[in-house]
């Protein structure tokens, strides 16, 4: 079967740095994988380069089979490949509403008109209202961004990246900053999402990594040390030596 | 975890999402009351309708900056030049002997975007300060280009010449200015109309996005430079009419219509009212313009003074410009935001 995404010596240097070096790795349609890493490990610029925003030293990218490689942005999301942020990037002044209707109409096609009133939309708003209570956001889907709870708009992140219909969805650190007690939603969340799209993880917080993934990435110092299921990379002795001082099977310390 | 989902007070039907979405595109009293007085204004103040059609072409002429800057989040200090390429497009026409007002008009509006559309590209890159740059300096440049193209535009001194037909065959550009307020009147209405209908499309959404955040923009997978292109050209088109307006109904073109000076009107007389919201730049244009014959009335010489402690107040004390304090006034609440419907 044709891997939904893969990487072929995928390399990116600053200067001298090698932040991301000769990174092989595939990934097959519908897969769960984990991506970890010690900080600084290359992890950002790595999801950065898939998604087009630096572009590559060298190497190549396919998405599907395609080479997506010199793709911008906005076309690599059309093809299938869609990410959420750490740090939230939403519309402040929109509402979840309208935010996922967004993502709807620009996947559609439709975002370019100017005559239609976007409420005559009514396929188009009933599958964002129920995208936003899938994601628990059913009862704030009318309130500006900016006014909701910082987890429910952590939700919002996945709501949006959703409605573009992802094959590959990038989920970077989904819980990042959310208390403890709104964690079990995001967790929730995932574990929901659609079983035919691919959702690469990266995360710092190792429960959520070893309940999600069914395989493990590891980067250190911009190279794929391993990729394995979770039982064999939380026993490799390398793995272990890269994260010196923090526990692998609990909470990230 | 319990929560109850339904999304609506218990005492309410759950609201669908697309009810919930036109109730923020409906028509409001305050339309219905705008656009009244708008017309009883003619009836009220007949000597003063050169004034009134003053404001309507600057109403207009705010609006179209309003979809830049107010939907879209472009900054413009150069908007002017597509004003002045409309009121000289419509001018040179009627001094040419093509003085079919409406024809006119449209054609003001396409040369307009298409200036609107081929320097749209300067303005792509670049954050506020780079635009605010770029926007000025085609201005600049397109003055300067007017001016030296003075057997075309007659330069400094100005087209003259400018003939009008009657509005439909039937309807004179009389002394009074009559005609002139119906026409310009009824050109922003439709223009209004036709920008009403843009924000509550898709598109608007989209340029609201844009405002918001264009980086998600594009990581939903927006072609973002497509949608400022297509903004820009908009917002150019609609300036171009309210310039082709100005050239029709005072028969004449100046420089002036392209100078720093109007670029900057509008950009004042949208914060005033409040960027954003349609009627921001239409109630702006008209405190604008009755607070300039008020204070020019009191002290001749030293009005701008106090239009300009006026907006230093209003920009400081009152985010949202008069709209804004109005509806704070009127809520007493958390405003909640109201893009694309009424004021």
């Amino acid at each position: 079967m044709t891997p939904i995404l893969a990487t072929d010596r995928l390399s990116r240097s600053f200067g001298g740095l090698r932040a991301v070096n000769e990174v092989t790795f595939s990934l097959a349609p519908g897969a769960r994988q984990a991506l970890i890493g010690p900080n600084g490990a290359g992890k950002t610029t790595f999801v950065n380069i898939l998604t087009g925003v630096i572009a590559p030293s060298f190497g190549s990218i396919r998405l599907a089979g395609e080479d997506i490689t010199r793709l911008s942005r906005h076309q690599r999301v059309r093809r299938g490949m869609v990410r959420t942020f750490q740090v939230n990037q939403l519309f402040p002044d929109l509402t979840p509403l309208e935010s996922v209707l967004l993502a709807i109409f620009e996947r559609d096609g439709k975002a370019a008109n100017l005559r239609r009133p976007a409420w005559r939309e009514e396929a188009a708003a009933e599958e964002a209202a129920a995208i936003l209570a899938r994601l628990k956001l059913a009862d704030v889907m009318d309130l500006p961004t900016a006014e909701i709870a910082y987890g429910k708009r952590r939700q919002l992140e996945i709501a949006v990246a959703l409605a573009c219909r992802p094959k590959l969805l990038l989920l970077d650190e989904p819980a990042a900053g959310v208390p403890d007690g709104e964690r079990q939603d995001i967790m929730a969340a995932i574990a929901a999402l659609p079983r035919d799209v691919a959702v690469l993880l990266i995360e710092h917080d190792m429960d959520l990594v070893f309940r999600f993934a069914e395989r493990i990435a590891v980067l250190v110092g911009g190279t794929l040390l391993v990729e394995d299921v979770p039982e064999r990379v939380a026993a490799d002795p390398r793995v272990r030596e890269a994260y010196l001082g923090e526990s692998l099977d609990g909470r990230a310390a | 975890m319990t929560r109850v989902e339904t999304g609506a007070p218990p005492a309410a039907a759950p609201a669908s999402a697309a009810a919930l979405l036109r109730e923020r595109a409906r028509w409001s009293l305050f339309d219905l009351l705008f656009w009244a007085a708008a017309l009883a204004a003619f009836f009220v103040f007949p000597l003063r309708l050169p004034l009134l059609t003053e404001i309507a072409i600057l109403g207009l002429f705010a609006l179209s900056i309003d979809l830049l800057l107010g939907y879209a989040g472009i900054v413009s200090l150069g908007h002017a030049a597509f004003f002045g390429a409309g009121a000289y497009a419509a001018g040179i026409l009627a001094q040419h002997g093509w003085g079919e007002p409406i024809s006119g008009l449209a054609a003001a509006g396409l040369v307009a975007a298409a200036l609107g559309f081929a320097t749209s590209f300067l303005v792509l890159r670049g954050s506020d300060l780079t635009r605010l740059m770029v926007t000025l300096g085609v201005a600049m440049m397109v003055l300067e280009a007017a001016n030296k193209a003075a057997w075309l535009t007659g330069g400094a001194d100005g087209l003259n010449g400018v003939v009008m037909d009657p509005v439909f065959g039937v309807f004179e550009f009389d002394l009074f200015g009559h005609t002139a307020y119906w026409y310009a009147l009824a050109v922003l209405f439709l223009c209004f109309l036709a920008i009403r209908r843009i924000v509550n499309a898709p598109f608007g959404l989209v340029l609201r996005g844009i405002q918001g955040n264009a980086l998600r923009m594009s990581a939903v997978g927006a072609p973002v430079n497509r949608h400022l292109v297509a903004v820009y050209t908009l917002a150019a088109g609609f300036a171009g009419i309210a310039g082709g307006l100005l050239a029709q109904t005072t028969q004449f073109v100046s420089l002036d219509v392209l100078n720093f000076q109007r670029s900057a009107e509008g950009l004042l007389v949208l914060i005033i009212g409040g960027s954003g919201v349609l009627y921001g730049g239409l109630v702006g244009a008209v405190a604008f313009k009755l607070m300039q014959e008020w204070l020019s009335n009191i002290t001749t010489q030293y009005w701008q003074f106090w239009l300009g402690a006026a907006l230093v107040l209003l920009v400081l004390f009152a985010r949202g410009g008069l709209l804004g304090l109005a509806r704070r006034f009127l809520r007493r609440r958390p405003a909640r935001s109201e893009r694309g419907g009424a004021a």
